[in-house]
């Protein structure tokens, strides 16, 4: 009996879990995706319309709501969204797609006919226009009609939108391109007298200084110097500090390679293998969750560690949280230089949030531009991210007090997503951050902004290699497993060589052979 | 009511004698139409969730593209199946599955036994009682309620363990990272967690003896450990066989989550199974029809153990599952 009350239990719990499934779906997020708050809202500038004394240029543009709620009703018909319109003298028809299923319904809505002018995407990686040539090329209408787009996106962006020469987007540029710091207890520094470290050796010295000296001042010898996260994540800097990063690729003996197999990969492990032996890396890097590693910080534990560059006011605000009496302060670091290497360090660069691509069949591509070019000025940009003043900001001066509140009430805060085009903008995040977080914010920012690995394969589609052999990416178990061996001490530094044999011997040479191909010819 | 329907019943079986087998098996389900309805629900739970997902194996001969989907996709044959065995590491995870299988089968598996026994003989109800409710509860806790757990006794920074072995002078130990334990503490785990819950059944079925037996033995002068020897265990041992043959067709099966919270890049050497593996392939790289092939050789693996297994017990102990 207990049994037959069961079953239809268990079917209704099935179909409860099966909705709520769905349900959760369409919640998921794009990895790729900026949130929309992060400094990707725009605003138009007022200044120089096209062409002031012409019709206005009607075109249209798709782009993803970013899980954002839309307001009911055209968006073009919207105060805000006009008065850029009529700032920029177009007549702009915005159309918010939802961020769901974004892929799948652009290609319904162009397979239909449903051409827009403008198209939002990210990357332009695995996009289809460009790969179909139906992306219009940008080179010689930028430079007519974009010259504040030019000088204001950074190089790499457009670098990483360039398909062998030829500028296929507008990209929205990332607050810095090396989005990872060394973020260090400033306070630690002050109370043992150090120096910033400029060398790999004089980074080891200050570690062994906070390991040493109970900077933490409890009296015990508690402190974990370097901390870092389970698969060898958040340690990025450090390999950096030897021009490789296990994600990025290089360019090595006319190969194409892959980080992980660079011989610089074999200082950098000697590196960590010696903060292991030294116990100046937490000795449980290897399974430490986000949650703990974050506590273990928080409790005045670790000197230094790794983390988004411009996170310095989300440290300044944790630690002033959880250890309210110490005089808390922490700062992001250059990445040291390896002792024995020269040349760039950092982490990899990602220079691009999200990327507006322009239509061939777009009858008015100079004035699309034009309007991008406006908002990436200073007044196009406090549109996008503050609104319309008197309304949802006001200006006292040179301060903005921005209202989010009443921007989420208008239903207007959605605009950053089809116009947002500026990166990290001082006004904008002041106004957002407060001047102090603001402050620590730009600190992070500011040192990103000096460094940085390039990465040549930035706008390459995944190897078809990678796909086939998932292990032998930089998350696969062969590199993580040799690796960690190799810091823990279980294999002599020279298993790093077997390792490199291993691993081109399973596929990798055929990653190497596909991406080396795609760089030559698009390089 | 009931002397009706028995009349009712043995006329019409009267009636049906000369009928075919088939029409007279309709009629009974007739008959007992209210019963058979409530067998409906479980036997659609059956076909939904267990029978039709089977079709879905197909992948594992295709070279299943999400944005295909299953109609679309094309056929590659025993490409899956030759990547996996092929794969380099694929000896290393059959052996980890296997050990820590073998692991579970000689520990975690008479655990709950050894516990129901345990807890027959209590006297006391109450303590009874309160044993069997807090020894059951880490049964509701999460895998990573249970690593926090875990990590929290045994980390040398904060762990309790650790604490102790400093203040008694030893050496601290990293026990999570140290490839010795590991498999101890995956094996531990699981039996900490689950070994309550799966008391029952053998609590269960130590209640479902008769109590006369006991009576007769105590007549005949058996003391309560003659008592567990001749009666308890001969009365638990159907439940134990049927049990251990289906614990024997699960296993390559050793629950994902269990190995995956203490899975690091340094004991992927004792630690990687076929089911992490399968998570890494499959989830994290889309490796749609790898994994499903590797979910094909598995079952295909507990079937023909399940099968052998059943008939070697059969023919030691007259029981078995079928």
């Amino acid at each position: 009996m207990k049994k037959l009350v069961k079953v239809p239990l268990l079917l209704l719990l099935s179909l409860i879990f099966i909705v709520s499934a769905c349900g959760q779906g369409s919640n998921i997020k794009n990895g790729n995706q900026p949130s929309a708050d992060s400094g990707s809202t725009q605003a138009p500038a007022s200044d120089q319309p096209a062409a002031t004394s012409k019709e206005p240029a009607s075109f249209t543009i798709f782009f993803s709501d970013h899980n954002i709620p839309m307001p009911t009703g055209k968006l073009k018909e919207l105060d805000v969204i006009k008065y850029m319109a009529e700032k920029t003298n177009v007549d702009v028809n915005p159309v918010a797609i939802t961020h769901s299923g974004y892929a799948e319904q652009l290609k319904l809505k162009i397979a239909s006919g449903d051409i827009p002018d403008v198209l939002q995407t990210w990357g332009i990686a695995g996009d289809e226009t460009v790969a179909s040539g139906k992306a219009l090329v940008l080179n010689d209408l930028l430079k007519e009609y974009g010259p504040n787009l030019l000088e204001r996106i950074p190089q790499s962006s457009w670098d990483a939108v360039t398909v062998q020469g030829k500028i296929m987007g507008i990209p929205q540029p990332t607050a810095a391109a090396a989005a990872k710091m060394i973020f260090v207890r400033k306070d630690w520094m002050d109370a043992l007298n150090l120096d910033i470290p400029k060398t790999s050796d004089e980074f080891l010295d200050m570690l062994r200084a906070f390991r040493d000296n109970d900077p933490n001042g409890n009296k015990q010898k508690d402190e974990i110097p370097f901390s870092m996260r389970e698969n060898l994540s958040w340690g990025d800097n450090l390999f950096g500090m030897f021009g490789v990063n296990p994600d990025s690729t290089i360019m090595y003996e006319n190969e194409m390679i892959p980080g992980i197999i660079h011989p610089n990969m074999k200082q950098a492990l000697a590196f960590f293998k010696k903060m292991y032996e030294e116990k100046l890396l937490d000795i449980e890097f290897l399974t430490n969750s986000s949650q703990i590693w974050t506590q273990k910080i928080n409790s005045d534990l670790v000197g230094a560690w790794v983390h988004n560059s411009q996170n310095g006011y989300h440290w300044r605000n944790q630690l002033l949280e959880f250890l309210p009496d110490k005089k808390t302060e922490v700062i992001a670091i250059p990445t040291p230089q390896g002792v024995g290497y020269e040349g760039p360090v950092g982490v990899k660069e990602t220079a691009v949030n999200k990327t507006f691509i322009i239509f061939d069949t777009a009858k008015n591509p100079e004035a699309i531009i034009s309007m991008y070019d406006w908002l990436i000025s200073d007044e196009g940009q406090i549109w996008s991210a503050l609104g319309l003043e008197g309304q949802t900001y006001t200006k006292n001066g040179d301060i903005y007090t921005y209202d989010m509140e009443a921007d989420k009430a208008k239903n207007w805060d959605w605009r950053g997503a089809a116009f947002g085009i500026h990166g990290f903008s001082e006004k904008v995040e002041k106004a957002r951050q407060g001047e102090e977080g603001f402050q620590a914010m730009k600190q992070g920012i500011d040192v990103a902004l000096k460094e940085g690995l390039p990465n040549p394969t930035a706008a390459m589609p995944v190897p078809k290699a990678y796909n086939d052999n998932p292990e032998l990416k930089n998350t696969g178990s062969l590199w993580l497993e040799a690796a960690t061996l190799i810091i823990l001490g279980d294999k002599p530094l020279d298993y790093f060589d077997e390792f490199v044999a291993q691993w081109r011997s399973q596929g990798g040479n055929d990653a190497i052979k596909e991406m080396t191909d795609w760089y030559n010819e698009n390089k | 009511m009931a002397e009706q329907y028995t009349l009712e019943q043995n006329s019409l079986a009267a009636s049906s004698m000369n009928k075919s087998r088939l029409s007279s098996f309709f009629k009974y389900v007739l008959r007992n139409k209210p019963l058979y309805m409530m067998l409906i629900p479980s036997f659609i739970f059956f076909v939904v969730f267990r029978y039709v997902p089977i079709f879905g194996s197909v992948i594992a001969f295709q070279d299943f593209n999400i944005f295909k989907g299953i109609w679309q996709s094309d056929w590659v044959g025993l490409k899956w199946f030759d990547q996996l065995f092929s794969y380099p590491q694929f000896k290393r995870l059959l052996v980890n599955t296997l050990i820590i299988s073998f692991y579970q089968l000689i520990f975690s598996f008479p655990a709950p036994i050894l516990l129901a026994c345990l807890l027959n003989e209590v006297r006391l109800s109450i303590f009874k009682r309160t044993v069997q409710t807090i020894v059951y509860l880490p049964h509701f806790l999460s895998w990573t309620i249970v690593f926090g757990f875990i990590y929290m006794l045994l980390s040398p920074q904060m762990g309790m363990v650790n604490g102790i072995i400093a203040d008694l002078g030893g050496e601290k130990i990293h026990f999570l990272q140290n490839n010795s334990y590991i498999r101890s503490i995956i094996v531990g785990a699981g039996m900490w967690k689950e070994m309550g819950w799966n008391s029952i059944i053998f609590l269960a079925a130590i209640a479902g003896i008769s109590p006369s037996l006991y009576e007769a033995a105590r007549m005949d002068g058996a003391n309560r450990w003659k008592q567990f020897v001749h009666v308890t265990f001969p009365g638990i041992l159907p439940a134990f066989v049927i049990l251990l043959l289906l614990k024997v067709g699960h296993v390559l099966d050793l629950g994902f989550e269990q190995i995956y919270i203490f899975l690091t890049p340094a004991n992927y050497n004792v630690a990687d199974v076929l089911d992490t593996y399968t998570y890494r392939a499959g989830i994290m790289n889309g490796q749609y029809s790898l994994t499903t092939a590797i979910g094909f050789f598995k079952s295909i693996v507990g079937f023909i153990l399940l099968i052998a297994a059943n008939q070697i017990s059969k023919w030691l102990t007259d029981e078995g599952l079928y």
